[in-house]
């Protein structure tokens, strides 16, 4: 997304809490906010800074998406400096982000998801010291609706979403989200869908577990949101009446071990087999095994993993509540809890290989269209009207 | 009067690869043979040496009044034979003192004896010959994987004509009687040779615990220990890991020391000796009959099936081995009935185990993974994988038996090169109907003699 920005005239700050590998990213600058966090803190006292540690440890809760546990990362240095906390890392990327704002200049404060929205906030207030009005934008990629961590995050997402100046969702059913359970205006929410970037794909040879049997690939963090328990039903159900049907869980999570637990009181010892991990070499070869992709989630604001395996030229069976069937309608969409349905979709694929290929073929056509440089495109839209309306308020 | 009889159990499993799902079809072994040869020559080092030299000096420092009994799983055997020779040689040495008897048991260190009669009779048989040809003895008393004993068993082993079998002096069953006699099994009577528990543990598991209110352990206190059960017993069975010496308790705990010296404390008592497993079923006679109607084990306190059997990972795996049987059999073949035999070793099952209570500190450190999960994983895959190669096998042989009139595959028995020196090997009940396989292996022994 930042590439198709920059080559549209756009000048970036990027600002990573943390940055771990020296990447070269030539089209804009990069910050690490954990070195700006520290700055002004003397060297005896950066030794001293529990939060520091933990993010060399640990990497920060920032990068995982999650909170990091209580007690886990209370840090007196942070916590003196951020008597409010309420989530260390939130606070540090915040104040990392502020010395990044003061030295910089910028017409437009981009931030995505809840963690980097008291830092957005905190540049806008530099910006408005310095007397200038500079637009705040929330992407929205996902929300505590989705997800069910059952913390208090949902708090810390409203309050972004009401201080934003504009709100970018990445799909239609994310925006209604926003609308129906943070009760926002859906004037004020601008949608822009993912994207993916066109790749000439190698192709594997054929893996031998496809001499026998048909595979269905699930691949994702293996929690409440990605609906694995109804893949292992799905499985459950397909593999009864067709021995041949071999089905693959990829990824982990705090679901895994009782997935695979049910798996093995469901009988599907050898049906359904696990992986915890592949390399992202692997990730090709992996959707090429498959003769039919599932992502039966419960709630996927978009969901790339369906595009990559088209990409691939693996067929499409995806959850209705999920952004990405707003952008390629050649694939089957169905209710995530209607296993009968997801089985009916899953055994005509399997057995109708002309019908499976066209549809792949179609679906395809539709994913080159989606470049994040399209996306770009739209994002600058959304700056411009709000730089403009900002100017009027 | 009571007799003190050692037991030592001694196996190393044949641990999985991390074997993924995209190995499925690729990966040609199944085994992380690196790491069993790793794990095998650390413990020679700790252990089996060290303790084979200590037994070997005792036994002749004593001549011929300080005994030990063994029993070592074919799977133990097959991986000393291929990664630590001396091992064996070891263990030979020891054998040929006289003063060391060497057990029967299933070859693979399986639970067969609850799936499958056919299997677990092979596989005993296996280990008896496999015994025979290394130590020059036929086993004459039997002891279960992990000591797992039930009524049906006596009935299991009984054309083997064994003298005893061993099995855990679980509170439960014995009520008020005591582990320190000698009893007889029920409806197939056969001798049952009952662990002490409490002094097996207190050298296995407790020798090193500071808190126990025995430690310091010392060859004298024990001692007074096994004095004091004079006129109340027959016998007391200490029964144990090999790997107690050494491994579970490190040789710096001291615990070779405190087995140096105990057979002189114990033997300074005159009225007590050492037995080996068929001595003590030959001179005592039973006190009465115990009954397990249900599986009793030596493992965790429940003594039961649990460690291996007690989630639905480990039942679902172990019932798609078994239920292999008979595809693996019709193959003929060879190298695929040993793999599948190598899959019913019970510590499969017991990585998958995920009791973690007052027993997951042991499951822990026994676990070859990460997480039992991890376990279930891999070995569905070897699974899935095996089942392709037999059903590959399979195949072929249709094809071969379609283009030839008379197909030839000759089942070729693991025993036919051996030339056993086995003095009057007590076999098979005349009139018993033994499975094809079998019945040919005895063949081949009896033309060896």
């Amino acid at each position: 997304m930042t590439k198709g920005l920059a080559r549209r005239g756009a000048s970036i700050s990027f600002v990573l809490p943390k940055k771990f590998h020296d990447a070269r990213y030539e089209w804009m600058d990069v910050h690490d906010a954990s070195t700006y966090a520290l700055a002004g803190i003397d060297r005896d006292f950066q030794d001293e800074h529990l939060c520091m540690e933990f993010v060399m440890r640990h990497q920060c809760s920032l990068m995982r998406g999650y909170a990091a546990g209580p007690g886990e990362v209370v840090c007196g240095t942070c916590f003196r400096g951020f008597q409010s906390a309420e989530h260390m890392h939130v606070n540090l990327y915040a104040k990392g982000v502020m010395e990044v704002a003061k030295r910089a200049n910028y017409g437009v404060i981009h931030a995505h998801d809840w963690m980097t929205f008291p830092a957005a906030v905190a540049a806008r207030k530099v910006a408005a010291a310095r007397g200038k009005k500079v637009p705040f934008i929330a992407q929205i990629h996902a929300t505590e609706i989705d997800r069910h961590d059952g913390s208090q995050i949902y708090d810390v997402e409203k309050r972004g979403m009401l201080a934003a100046d504009r709100i970018v969702a990445v799909s239609n059913y994310t925006k209604s989200i926003i609308t129906k359970y943070y009760g926002i205006d859906p004037r004020k929410i601008s949608v822009v869908h993912n994207g993916i970037e066109p790749r000439s794909i190698e192709r594997f040879p054929k893996h031998p577990l496809k001499r026998r049997y048909k595979l269905v690939l699930f691949i994702g963090r293996i929690t409440y949101q990605k609906g694995p328990d109804y893949y292992v039903r799905l499985a459950k159900k397909v593999t009864d009446q067709f021995a041949n049907v071999k089905f693959l869980m990829i990824g982990s999570g705090d679901m895994q071990a009782s997935m695979v637990e049910m798996a093995a009181r469901e009988g599907l010892t050898g049906k359904l087999l696990f992986s915890s991990w592949i390399s992202d070499e692997a990730m090709d070869l992996t959707y090429q095994m498959a003769d039919v992709f599932v992502m039966p989630s419960v709630s996927e604001p978009f969901g790339i993993v369906p595009l990559e395996a088209i990409q691939n030229g693996t067929p499409v069976v995806v959850s209705k509540n999920s952004g990405v069937i707003e952008v390629v309608r050649s694939c089957i969409a169905v209710d995530f809890w209607d296993i009968d349905k997801m089985a009916t979709a899953i055994v005509t694929l399997l057995k109708n290989e002309p019908y499976a290929k066209s549809m792949v073929a179609k679906a395809q056509e539709e994913v080159r269209g989606l470049t994040w440089d399209l996306a770009a495109g739209k994002l600058i839209g959304v700056y411009n009207d709000t730089v403009k309306e900002a100017a009027y308020a | 009067m009571p007799s003190v009889c050692f037991y030592f159990h001694v196996h190393q499993p044949v641990r999985l690869k991390r074997f993924s799902l995209f190995d499925i079809g690729r990966e040609p072994g199944y085994f992380d043979e690196k790491k069993n040869a790793e794990i095998l020559r650390k413990v020679a080092q700790k252990c089996y040496y060290p303790a084979n030299n200590l037994i070997l000096e005792l036994i002749e420092r004593f001549e011929g009044r300080f005994k030990v009994s063994y029993s070592v799983s074919g799977v133990f055997l097959d991986q000393a034979m291929d990664y630590e020779p001396k091992i064996i040689e070891s263990f030979q040495r020891l054998a040929n003192t006289g003063c060391v008897e060497f057990l029967s048991e299933t070859y693979y260190h399986s639970l067969a004896s609850l799936y499958s009669e056919e299997e677990f009779f092979e596989q005993v048989l296996d280990h008896m010959l496999l015994i025979a040809r290394l130590f020059g003895q036929v086993p004459n008393v039997f002891r279960n994987t992990e000591l797992v004993y039930f009524d049906y068993l006596a009935h299991l082993i009984k054309r083997f004509h064994f003298k005893a079998v061993l099995c855990e002096g679980w509170d439960a069953i014995l009520g008020w009687r005591s582990p320190n006699f000698v009893y007889e099994t029920q409806g197939f009577p056969v001798k049952l040779l009952l662990k002490n528990y409490r002094l097996s543990d207190d050298i296995a598991f407790r020798f090193s615990n500071k808190d126990w209110k025995g430690w310091p352990l010392t060859a004298d206190k024990f001692a007074n220990w096994v004095h004091s059960i004079n006129g109340s017993g027959q016998v007391i069975n200490l029964f144990m890991d090999y790997e107690t010496f050494g491994e579970h308790q490190w040789e710096n705990t001291g615990v070779f020391n405190f087995m140096r010296h105990l057979p002189a404390a114990i033997l300074r008592h005159p009225d007590v000796d050492f037995v080996t497993v068929s001595e003590e079923a030959d001179r005592y006679h039973p006190v009465g009959t115990l009954s397990m109607p249900y599986p009793v084990s030596w493992a965790d306190t429940e003594r039961d099936l649990s460690a291996w059997l007690g989630n639905e990972m480990q039942q679902a795996t172990i019932k798609a081995v078994y239920a292999l049987e008979e595809k693996v059999k019709d193959t003929r073949d060879l190298e695929l009935l040993k793999t599948w035999r190598q899959l019913q070793t019970s510590d499969h099952f017991y990585y998958m185990c995920t009791k973690w209570f007052n027993d997951g500190d042991v499951h822990k450190y026994f676990n070859a993974y990460e997480r039992p999960h991890d376990a279930y994983i891999y070995f569905t895959n070897v699974l899935v994988d095996f089942i392709d190669r037999v059903e590959d096998f399979l195949a072929g042989m249709k094809v071969a038996n379609k283009q030839q009139e008379a197909p030839r595959i000759v089942f070729e028995a693991p025993v036919a090169d051996l030339n056993i020196p086995v003095p009057g090997i007590d076999l098979p009940v005349p009139g018993v109907e033994l499975p094809n396989a079998v019945a040919r292996q005895l063949g081949q022994v009896g033309r060896a003699q």
